[in-house]
């Protein structure tokens, strides 16, 4: 849904044209907080705006004071937000649940009654902006003073539903160059770039669904080749479906002549783990390396310490995908790929030393291993952790 | 001007006249695209395969044998009219046609899952308001009643209708669509606001009417599981494949218990006893069969209309108790007077069946098409008499 | 990749701006076919659902 709805398309046959017959930059961005604000209450509804509205506002304010606690303070309200709404039921139930059920139980319907029938819209993406803005702040850099600049880059329509993940010291001058001056260059631009979008998620990617859903429920029945086929679609269905998005929020965005950070760079030619994740996602890759990798320790401290904390992270990173086991293995798989990307040529002496250089003389071996380490992945993105390990044995010919 | 500059308005010259072109050809094919030598909508070309036939094929459809002094009979309702369980050589629409003869042009525009006042209906009220000689047949049974002319699979096209203004602005219509889609959860409510806003699209730009046409005669573009064999396959090469009934013995053994609860709650909650220990249909019930008749038929269509209300296959009645069969007979009796209390004509159509004459439950076999085709074509000669 | 060798071909001026008018013609066929594709059940974004 979303962009992908006979709403989206009558209100920006209504937005986009006044945006640019709007000279003044004043006007513009009046009219641009109100279609924010319209699109937000459109598809989040009450109960999705309101907790935005009050985190937006502590963080707003919280920031202005420019003191590091009181950052601290915002960051963890905007965590806490995020646990709260995604997690609250998933760690009462399978992770409390685990140690002490009986207490589990009581926390779960506690946080069921508190709960909205669903977390409000990006709440995952709202928390990581608003984390980022006020981690920057706290570090010294220059907090956002006008009210209306920080609403614009909390709900840009364009970036609010998935991002990608902004840095609000690269979108505030783009929104200001967008507000004084639009170009025909930038409209034929971010069309081109809608429509590069829409064959990917609509021609492309919904195909795959559909077919996929179909075969998925047969994939038992299908032959090896069959099989296989179905995880290569698997790959490229999550692949087209995702940068289809980001081609079109990057396109519409830059219809209003606001640029927004790119999200894919052919992932699928990554020829290692590391080079994968430059490329998948990078807005969140970035945000995760900034924000926990490296306040961790990232590889300051020796070899075991850095393979611990790209452990963590990339739990972390499988667990903002989802309050579910699957997604945080899913991390972990990554996880484990990088430490045995990043150790191998150490732990293995000479021997490690000689792969590491075939590897690097055979970019081709690297990225066919990459690509099906990756594929492999997405089984245990898409399916439940049993579910996921049969249609693995099944592609290895275990059965 | 810099080249590109230059190059940036020719880009959007181009996608502005590729849009608008494409909304012409979309203009003319709702003009002549129909699906070949139609005899209805079968499995391949309905929305079970995600071909969502457009408003303005369903008109050209009507009109495509129609000739001045011919009267337009067209079918409605649902999987039963539309000949579920009947190899299309046997359809009773083919043979109604047959039994009516050439002062007659039988279209069976029944959907798969629809009600009496949806998409045929609409073609009717539109043909009827513009002078053509229309006769409305559609099936339906008593809980069903008429159904909303909007919701289900097919309920769009009564927003594609109105947009492109072929029905008469009935207010009883309006204003219990505008009550209903208050009534709907939200995520429902977002559903059809959509399937609106397409439909109101659709009268300018003709999208429908376009890709529908290109699905038909070139590409089908949508991946589907009705035809995974020949996903992208044009619908012109994929026949209507309904097959022919299993023998007896195989049929009416699967889900007995679940198709008896459905049998029995055709009238369970419908009539109650009087005095003399006789059915009756329920007031509560009475009162919404003839609400829903007062806001979805409209007035002028009703002297041209034919109601069947087909009852369920003997198998399964036969299995009831006998105060079970006489609520049942009660039910679809007083019904089938309501109907006619409103100058609808109606008649029951099973009464004297076997069980050969069904496939399943409610589906007719062969037998059962010729049966129902005796049936209608003697009610239309009763109700119209040219 | 071919975007590597590509400014290295000479395309004529009025050929190059052909080429963008074009483009934008399937652009545009292609933004009608999407009104088609968008009454039919719609997949969601996967993401939007995180």
């Amino acid at each position: 849904m979303i962009f992908n709805t006979y709403w989206f398309i009558c209100f920006s046959a209504v937005f986009f044209p006044v945006y640019w017959l709007l000279f003044l930059p004043g006007l513009r961005r009046a009219w641009l907080i109100a279609g924010c604000a319209v699109f937000h209450y459109h598809f989040a509804g009450p109960a999705g705006v309101i907790p935005i509205v009050v985190i937006g506002l502590a963080t707003y304010l919280l920031a202005l004071t420019r003191r590091r606690l009181l950052c601290a303070v915002g960051i963890a309200l905007s965590v806490a937000a995020l646990c709260f709404y995604k997690y609250a039921l998933f760690l009462s139930t399978d992770v409390l649940g685990a140690v002490y059920p009986a207490g589990a139980v009581a926390l779960a319907n506690s946080a069921r009654a508190a709960l909205p029938g669903a977390a409000p819209l990006a709440i995952s993406f709202f928390a990581f902006e608003f984390v980022h803005y006020l981690v920057e702040v706290g570090r010294g850099r220059e907090p956002i003073r006008r009210p209306d600049d920080f609403v614009l880059f909390a709900i840009h329509f364009p970036s609010l539903v998935a991002g990608p993940i902004k840095r609000y010291y690269d979108y505030l001058p783009s929104l200001r160059s967008g507000l004084a001056r639009v170009t025909v260059e930038d409209v034929a631009a971010g069309l081109q770039r809608i429509a590069l979008g829409l064959v990917k998620k609509i021609i492309l990617a919904d195909n795959l669904t559909l077919a996929l859903n179909f075969y998925g429920d047969r994939y038992d029945s299908l032959t090896l080749g069959q099989a296989w086929l179905f995880l290569a679609a698997l790959s490229a269905r999550i692949l087209l479906d995702f940068s289809g998005y980001t081609d079109m929020a990057i396109g519409l965005s830059r219809l209003l002549g606001v640029r927004l950070p790119e999200n894919f760079n052919y992932p699928y030619l990554a020829t290692s783990l590391q080079d994968f994740w430059q490329r998948w996602h990078i807005s969140l890759t970035s945000w995760i390396r900034d924000y926990v990798y490296i306040p961790l320790g990232g590889s300051r401290y020796g070899l075991a310490r850095q393979l611990l904390n790209a452990m963590i992270v990339f739990a972390l990173c499988g667990l903002w995908h989802g309050p579910a086991w699957h997604f945080v293995l899913w991390g972990l798989w990554h996880g484990a790929g990088l430490v045995v990307n990043h150790a191998y040529p150490r732990m293995l002496g000479p021997l490690g030393r000689s792969l590491a250089g075939h590897f690097a003389r055979q970019p081709a071996l690297g990225w066919a291993l990459t690509l099906l380490y990756a594929a492999f992945g997405w089984l245990l993105f898409f399916y439940e952790p049993l579910r996921a390990w049969s249609m693995a044995a099944k592609l290895l010919a275990l059965h | 001007m810099t080249l590109p500059r230059q190059s940036s308005w020719l880009l959007l010259a181009g996608i502005l006249a590729g849009f608008l072109g494409a909304s012409w050809q979309g203009r003319l094919a709702s003009g002549y695209s129909k699906p070949d030598g139609f005899r209805r909508f079968h499995q391949r070309i309905s929305p079970d395969a995600l071909y969502y036939p457009p408003y303005a094929m369903l008109e050209a459809l009507a009109l495509a044998r129609w000739h001045p002094g011919q009267t337009l009979v067209i079918i409605g309702g649902n999987s039963i009219f539309n000949g579920v369980g009947q190899p299309v050589d046997d359809l009773w629409s083919v043979q109604l046609q047959e039994l009516l003869g050439a002062r007659y042009v039988v279209v069976n525009l029944a959907f798969r899952g629809a009600y009496p006042a949806q998409g045929a209906a609409l073609v009717a009220e539109s043909l009827l308001l513009r002078g053509y000689p229309v006769i409305y047949v559609a099936n339906t049974n008593p809980p069903a009643a008429t159904g909303r002319a909007v919701g289900g699979a097919s309920g769009y096209l009564y927003w594609q209708a109105l947009y492109q203004h072929r029905l008469s602005g009935y207010a009883p219509r309006e204003t219990e669509i505008r009550n209903w889609l208050q009534t709907l959860p939200p995520k429902e409510r977002e559903q059809q606001a959509e399937e609106r806003l397409g439909s109101w699209l659709e009268a300018w730009t003709r999208h429908q009417s376009l890709w529908h046409h290109i699905g038909y005669r070139h590409v089908f573009t949508v991946w589907n599981f009705v035809v995974a064999q020949d996903p992208w396959g044009a619908r012109d090469h994929l026949p209507d494949n309904e097959p022919q009934a299993r023998p007896l013995g195989e049929r009416f053994k699967n889900l007995l218990p679940e198709e008896m609860a459905i049998v029995r709650g055709y009238s369970a909650n419908m009539a109650v006893q009087d005095a003399h220990q006789q059915w009756h249909l329920e007031g509560g019930n009475r009162q919404r069969l003839v609400d829903d008749i007062e806001k979805t038929i409209i007035p002028s269509l009703r002297p041209h209309t034919l109601i069947i209300l087909n009852k369920n296959c003997p198998y399964y009645l036969n299995l009831l108790t006998a105060s079970e069969r006489a609520r049942d007979t009660a039910v679809y009796a007083d019904s089938a007077q309501i109907w006619r209390d409103h100058g609808i004509a109606c008649a029951v159509s099973g009464e004297d069946y076997e069980s050969i004459d069904y496939i399943d439950r409610a589906h007719l076999s062969s037998d059962g098409g010729r049966k129902v085709a005796r049936l209608v074509a003697q009610q239309i000669r009763q109700l119209h008499q040219p | 990749m071919l975007t590597r060798y590509l400014p290295k071909v000479e395309i004529p001026v009025p050929l190059r701006l052909l080429g963008r008018f074009l483009l934008g013609l399937a652009i545009g066929v292609l933004f009608h076919y999407m009104l088609y594709r968008f009454s039919l059940p719609v997949q969601p974004f996967i993401y939007v659902a995180f």
